[in-house]
């Protein structure tokens, strides 16, 4: 209870200091915020295109409806299949005039309807890497009644170079940036400490421990960090809603990240604070 | 036997302070520490409350040695030392009562007795009527009173003063030595830097003369001056 009212008299009398610090933690953590927002929504683009990662495969004309019924269970039995859709002619045209928009009548002067059957097929996602998705198509192509298949091969090679671009330069930022905010956190707090050495050197004089001196600082960063995590939480979460009425698809942090998000905020904080105090205490000798 | 220095030397990158010095302090003894400037006077008295420690030698203060002391230790030791200094330091956003009140919050006494002990100690050095303004509206001689009574609230076993009087003219000065013996009186050991030889040579105490970081002449109370 003393520790807190020294804390917080403490905060009273730095004032204006108290204020710059939350102002220069809440800028860091909001560009350490944004950093992470903008991972989560690449994150989920890249999702999303993995998602579009499928197997088409043309039949044979003459195929049967039997023929096509042992074909699609022969698919079935092969793992890492998690979906299978028949597409019959008729559908695919009116697929392909739904294309063409307004200028389906294009369609319309051909007599007979030109397009194959199909199969869709969905790997499960942790198995749409291109060597699976190679092998799969190339088993499936050398399936009686199948003609011809279709897979995007350039786009998985394109997707798979992408996440992997994405991964390290994510990290990459994500390191600088974070970085820089636990620099600029435990600099600022410092200088708040600092402005309270003689208050630090004096206490060490008549007698007080460590755990006595360092408590109300601790108290202090901690109160900081978290006015700071909550100030740039909220600045971030009216950015992204007003981002996500243009961008529908627009995702904010998922939870997890959110949990890490105000535990690095506190904790460069009230760390920051412990080290500052620490180095004053650790002065060899009383000036 | 309350201090005791064994042999102590202490060596900064620049040059020696202190070398060889072999003294003791007993309870309740009045002491004062002269010498010409830079002799080591300080470095003296921080061997004591352990501002420093010494690079050769061995300082014992009652049940504390320099050889042992974690830094647990160190904070336990300082409340049996008190401390004053030439330039008071004083925490000037805390008023003279907040200024008392540190050493007891810091030795977790109970916020009751705090109150109590800091009013006592402060109406004990005259100035319990000034016991709510902020150093800066203090004189010089009235801000090394708070300094003192801060010294005092726990009941040191002995008060260091570094040029208590450094600052303040010779009436003041006169007080603050008053204030000094009669706290002596009470039972505390009191150890004081001074260059105010006047003072030193007349009050009839113990002199220890130090020289370039050595004891040059250690005169008992009451002998004369040779
Ligand atoms: N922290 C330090 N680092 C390096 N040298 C120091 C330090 N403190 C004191 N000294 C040196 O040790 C010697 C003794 O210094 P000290 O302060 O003890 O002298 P003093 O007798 O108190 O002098 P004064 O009467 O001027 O206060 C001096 O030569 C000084 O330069
Ligand atoms: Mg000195």
């Amino acid at each position: 209870m003393y520790h807190m009212n020294q804390a917080l008299s403490g905060m009273k009398r730095a004032g204006f200091m108290s204020v710059a610090c939350i102002i220069i933690i809440t800028c860091s953590l909001l560009i350490f915020g944004i950093f992470l927002v903008a991972t989560a929504n690449l994150r989920e683009v890249l999702k999303f295109a993995h998602g579009k990662v499928e197997i088409v495969a043309f039949l044979d004309e003459r195929i049967s409806q039997a023929g096509v019924d042992s074909l699609m269970t022969e698919i079935e039995a092969i793992p890492f299949i998690e979906n299978m859709r028949y597409v019959a002619p008729e559908t695919a045209l009116e697929r392909l005039k739904e294309e063409f928009g307004s200028r389906s009548h294009i369609l319309d002067a051909m007599d007979e309807n030109p397009l194959p059957a199909s199969l869709e097929i969905t790997l499960k996602p942790q198995y749409r890497l291109k060597d699976r998705v190679v092998g799969v198509a190339e088993r499936i192509e050398k399936l009686h009644g199948v003609e011809d298949i279709s897979y995007g091969r350039g786009w998985i090679t394109i997707l798979e170079k992408m996440v992997r671009v994405f991964a390290i330069v994510d990290i990459v930022v994500g390191l600088i940036v974070g970085v820089a905010a636990v620099v600029t956190v435990s600099y600022t707090v410092r200088l708040t400490v600092f402005a309270r050495k003689e208050m630090i050197r004096l206490l060490k004089l008549v007698g007080a421990t460590d755990l006595f001196i360092m408590a109300p600082f601790l108290i202090e960063g901690v109160i900081h960090g978290a006015l700071s995590v909550c100030f740039s939480f909220l600045v971030l979460y009216v950015g992204y809603r007003a981002v996500a009425v243009k961008v529908s698809q627009a995702t904010f942090m998922p939870w997890e990240m959110v949990v890490f998000f105000v535990v690095f905020g506190v904790m460069v904080a009230a760390i920051g604070s412990w080290v500052s105090v620490r180095s004053f205490l650790e002065e060899k000798s009383e000036h | 036997m309350l201090v005791e220095f064994k042999n102590v030397s202490k060596i900064y990158k620049e040059g020696t302070a202190l070398e060889s010095i072999s003294l003791s302090v007993e309870k309740g003894e009045f002491a004062f520490v002269i010498g010409p400037s830079g002799a080591g006077k300080t470095t003296l008295l921080k061997m004591i409350y352990m501002g420093e420690r010494p690079s050769g030698g061995e300082v014992v203060v009652g049940e504390f040695s320099s050889a042992s002391l974690s830094r647990k230790r160190t904070a336990l030791l300082r409340r049996q030392v008190g401390v004053v200094f030439q330039e008071f330091r004083l925490l000037k956003e805390l008023t003279a009562f907040e200024n008392v009140c540190l050493p007891l919050r810091a030795a977790g006494r109970r916020e009751a007795d705090i109150r109590k002990r800091a009013n006592s100690v402060l109406y004990s050095v005259g100035l319990a009527s000034k016991r709510h303004q902020f150093p800066p509206k203090l004189s010089g001689g009235e801000q090394q009173r708070v300094a003192i009574a801060r010294a005092m609230a726990l009941r040191p076993a002995i008060l260091l003063a570094d040029e208590p009087t450094g600052n303040l003219d010779p009436e003041t000065s006169e007080q603050i030595f008053d204030l000094l013996l009669d706290i002596n009186r009470g039972g505390t050991s009191v150890l004081v830097a001074t260059h105010d030889l006047r003072h030193a040579e007349w009050l009839g105490k113990r002199v220890i003369k130090i020289e370039e970081g050595k004891i040059a002449e250690d005169r008992g109370p009451d002998q004369c001056i040779t």
